[in-house]
């Protein structure tokens, strides 16, 4: 337990190493020599070995906890022990050679220790932003840099998983009652809404579809035989305000998936009856404006699933749709304002 | 100025400048070496912010309303004069209100500091109305008269006690202004079926109080900006501009738009800013309104009894009734969401004129509304809302006095109605104590309001997401539950 909080600071503690050595590299080759620098560049080195064991001792505890993955964590484990040992060598070295201790050696030594203290960086980087980070930074900026941002002390699983696998859970599947039919022919839907005819599907995961005219209100008769191919994937055919007749809807009747249809404001006259009945699954019918009147309600023999029609401002009498609800109880018939 | 001060001032100065020094060198430097981004850098944040935020197009599931009208009713209509018949306010009229019942209930600042607060008498009478048997005041004849299709709910209750905070509140899902609101979301979220109007109108009447509202109640807040609200005027001429100049014909104006979204596609080319091509849908959106409103707007196709259902003022634009009628024709055009503000409920003093007068100018179009979509067979797939951002005090503000008393904002209980889109006809849900003051059975948080607004429309709230600066968010923001029994 307390292995594994400690283990957790590893990434607070491991920038300052980073800082003290890259420091003392910096005072080291930026400014002239004189012993305040020395004694400077001791101070320096001496905090840096400090907290590079410091880091190295929780890096380890980290490890424990594993889930990274193991060739990495190697290099990074080997480099950041090469990071300690050749910082405590460089100061053993400067302080047993006292004033003349600028060899080739030391600065070999420093050099290699800038050398190893990138390197273990590099690799820690990579264990936690992910291999080739660095390289992609422009795309992985925002990305993966993103999402790490949020699991930044999360061991990486596995190479196979992705950061993205945080932002597909926008795109749930739909109903399994929606998924039972095939998707709707590509070329109908292009030629429909070359026509400015909304094609939309219902929902997601699924092929059925509403067809609405609200921007084609000239679709007609002619145009019916687009929706030939996609019938059945029609759910809701909303013709409201259209320039279909009773022989643009005889066709139409091979939709035999559709639960609403809106034939409001429409030509539509008696003659269409027999073709509404034989929607089967139709449940909302509106044929508000429509010409059709009382005994063309009456003739319609509507199917088992209609629950709602709406016939205000139609041929409709008051009387039509007393009779018609005697002899259907159950559908909702909405008259309209009652004046 | 003696010496110390004059140190002090001098001090300052040198700091101003060596901190002006150091940060314009640092900036200054972070160019020369090449620090900011790159044409191709800016494109591939772009793209990625794309792929992550995208629109949902489809509804999660089947829906049962496919688009919203919102009768936002802004000032807080008081509970107790309208829907929440509350029979113990008449026999305790002038009785200080239980200290049980105030409990830990946050009241203003207004009155916060007075020394009693004597339980107030409804200035209203109730009757029962519809199958259900809900209590409608006789300010609401109209609304009374529709008992049978909406869906009263008497336990909402949110987190806000001042105005502004409250509407954000309601409308963002959150109290500080700046994230999308309802309409904003559906906007983006599902799109509009409708090419040539915008899926989001809001209008605002006037005339009916000087209660502010500020326009960040329409804001898309982080969504690409052509998803905001865009509003209506008031005046005879809702949307300015609609014909051309002079001497300027469509092909001209269709040639210079062309010509225009040359150069931001150019622009566009270089800094992949995403408000780029909203000022390209907005204009574009523009040139489409220019044909479409016309028709929208001219009301002289209605019959007259449609235009006396919603009452005398419908004709004069920018009254409630008139946004009313063409909140109906909007729908009919299936434009997705349509948000009226009617402002003037706030009523802190002389409530029993001040409601009166409310009721006087809203309850005959909001029932004339939810009828003629009804009998047009619109409610069905259209949800209305009606409702404001709190509720108010069962106690008088100030003192009590015959006639002249008012009531506080109060945000543990309010009531607010919805019809249509799927939301069960016909029914009373939820129960406040014998106060109105506690909810005590059903509560509704505005999340879950919310929350089941969306599930209507067949979205999921939990899923609906955008990210924007590294926070993903959504309406509900971390909180909401649909209520099921709201649904038919």
């Amino acid at each position: 337990m307390i292995i594994d909080f400690l283990g957790h600071l590893h990434p607070v503690f491991v920038h300052l190493p980073i800082g003290f050595l890259a420091l003392a590299y910096v005072i080291q080759y930026l400014f002239k020599s004189n012993t305040e620098k020395s004694r400077l560049i001791d101070f320096v080195l001496v905090a840096g070995i400090l907290s590079s064991l410091l880091a190295a001792l929780l890096g380890w505890m980290l490890s424990l906890s594993g889930g990274y993955e193991e060739n990495l964590l190697d290099w990074h484990r080997y480099t950041a022990i090469a990071v300690c040992v050749v910082s405590i060598a460089l100061l053993a070295y400067k302080k047993y050679k006292k004033e003349d201790y600028k060899t080739p050696y030391y600065h070999a030594g420093f050099h290699l220790m800038m050398l190893a203290l990138l390197l273990a960086g590099h690799f820690g980087g990579e264990m936690t932003h992910g291999e080739g980070y660095l390289l992609e930074a422009s795309t992985d900026l925002v990305s993966k840099g993103k999402a790490v941002g949020q699991h930044q002390r999360m061991p990486k699983p596995t190479a196979s998983s992705t950061a993205s696998d945080h932002d597909d859970i926008t795109e749930p599947s739909g109903p399994a009652a929606l998924d039972t039919i095939a998707p709707a022919d590509a070329a109908s839907i292009a030629a429909l809404k070359k026509i400015n005819v909304a094609v939309v599907p219902l929902a997601t995961g699924t092929h059925f579809l509403e067809l609405n005219m609200v921007n084609a209100p000239s679709f007609g008769d002619k145009d019916v035989p687009l929706l030939q191919q996609i019938a059945p994937q029609v759910m809701w055919l909303v013709l409201a305000d259209t320039k279909i007749t009773d022989a643009g809807l005889e066709p139409l009747k091979s939709c035999s998936n559709t639960t609403r249809l809106n034939l409001k404001n429409t030509a539509i006259t008696n003659a269409s009856i027999p073709w509404i009945a034989q929607f089967s699954k139709l449940e909302y019918l509106n044929i508000v404006g429509t010409k059709i009147d009382d005994a063309g309600l009456l003739g319609l023999a509507p199917s088992a699933t209609l629950k709602k029609i709406f016939c205000w401002q139609s041929g409709i009498t008051a009387n039509g749709v007393m009779a018609f609800q005697k002899k259907y109880p159950n559908i909702d018939i909405d008259f309209g304002e009652k004046k | 100025m003696n010496e110390l001060m004059k140190m002090h001032y001098e001090n300052k100065r040198r700091e101003f400048l060596r901190g002006s020094v150091l940060g314009l060198g640092g900036i200054a430097m972070g160019s020369l070496l090449g620090c900011g981004s790159k044409n191709a850098d800016r494109k591939a944040v772009q793209q990625v912010a794309e792929e992550i935020n995208k629109p949902l197009v489809n509804p999660h599931f089947l829906p049962k309303a496919k688009r919203v009208i919102y009768l936002f009713q802004g000032g807080g209509p008081s509970q107790m004069e309208l829907f929440d018949y509350k029979p113990m306010l008449y026999s305790m009229h002038g009785q200080e209100i239980p200290a049980s019942v105030v409990g830990k209930n946050r009241i203003s600042g207004m009155v916060s500091n007075q020394y009693s607060f004597p339980l107030a008498m409804p200035a209203a009478t109730f009757k029962q109305h519809g199958a259900a048997g809900g209590y409608f005041s006789d300010h609401v004849p109209h609304i009374a008269e529709i008992a049978d299709d909406i869906c009263v709910v008497r336990s909402m209750f949110t987190e806000q006690i001042n105005h502004e905070p409250a509407v954000i509140f309601t409308q963002t899902g959150n109290q500080l202004s700046g994230r999308p609101c309802i309409g904003s979301w559906l906007s983006y979220g599902l799109g509009s079926m409708n090419d040539n109007l915008p899926s989001f109108i809001v209008m605002v009447s006037k005339g009916g109080g000087d209660q502010p509202i500020s326009s960040a109640a329409w804001s898309s807040g982080f969504l690409p900006s052509h998803h905001q609200g865009v509003q209506f005027m008031t005046g005879n001429e809702p949307v300015p501009f609609l014909n051309n100049p002079e001497g300027i014909d469509r092909m001209d104006r269709r040639r210079a738009l062309d010509f225009i979204k040359g150069f931001n596609n150019i622009q566009n080319e270089v800094w992949h800013d995403p408000e780029i091509e909203s000022q390209i849908n907005q204009s574009e959106m523009a040139y489409k309104m220019q044909m479409a409103i016309p028709s929208i707007t001219d009301l002289s196709d209605e019959p007259q009894h449609i235009l006396d259902m919603y009452g005398p003022d419908v004709m004069t634009p920018g009254t409630f009734a008139h946004n009313c009628i063409m909140a109906r024709r909007l729908a009919e055009k299936d434009v997705r969401f349509v948000q009226l503000y009617h402002l003037g409920w706030d009523h802190h003093g002389s409530i029993a004129s001040g409601i009166k007068r409310a009721t006087s100018l809203t309850d005959q179009p909001s029932a004339a509304l939810v009828k003629d979509l009804k009998q047009r067979g619109l409610l069905d797939d259209t949800l209305v809302v009606w409702g404001g951002e709190f509720g108010r005090t069962s106690f008088s503000q100030g003192k009590l006095t015959p006639e002249g008393f008012g009531r506080d904002h109060h945000p543990g209980c309010y009531s607010i109605w919805m019809a249509g889109g799927g939301i069960k006809p016909g029914m009373v849900y939820g129960e406040s104590d014998d106060f109105a003051h506690n909810v005590v059975k059903d509560k509704v948080h505005v999340h879950d309001f919310q929350a089941t607004m969306m599930h209507l429309l067949g979205i999921d709230h939990e899923q609906f997401i955008y990210k924007s600066q590294g926070r993903r968010y959504r309406l509900t923001d971390v909180s909401g539950n649909v209520i099921h029994n709201l649904i038919a």
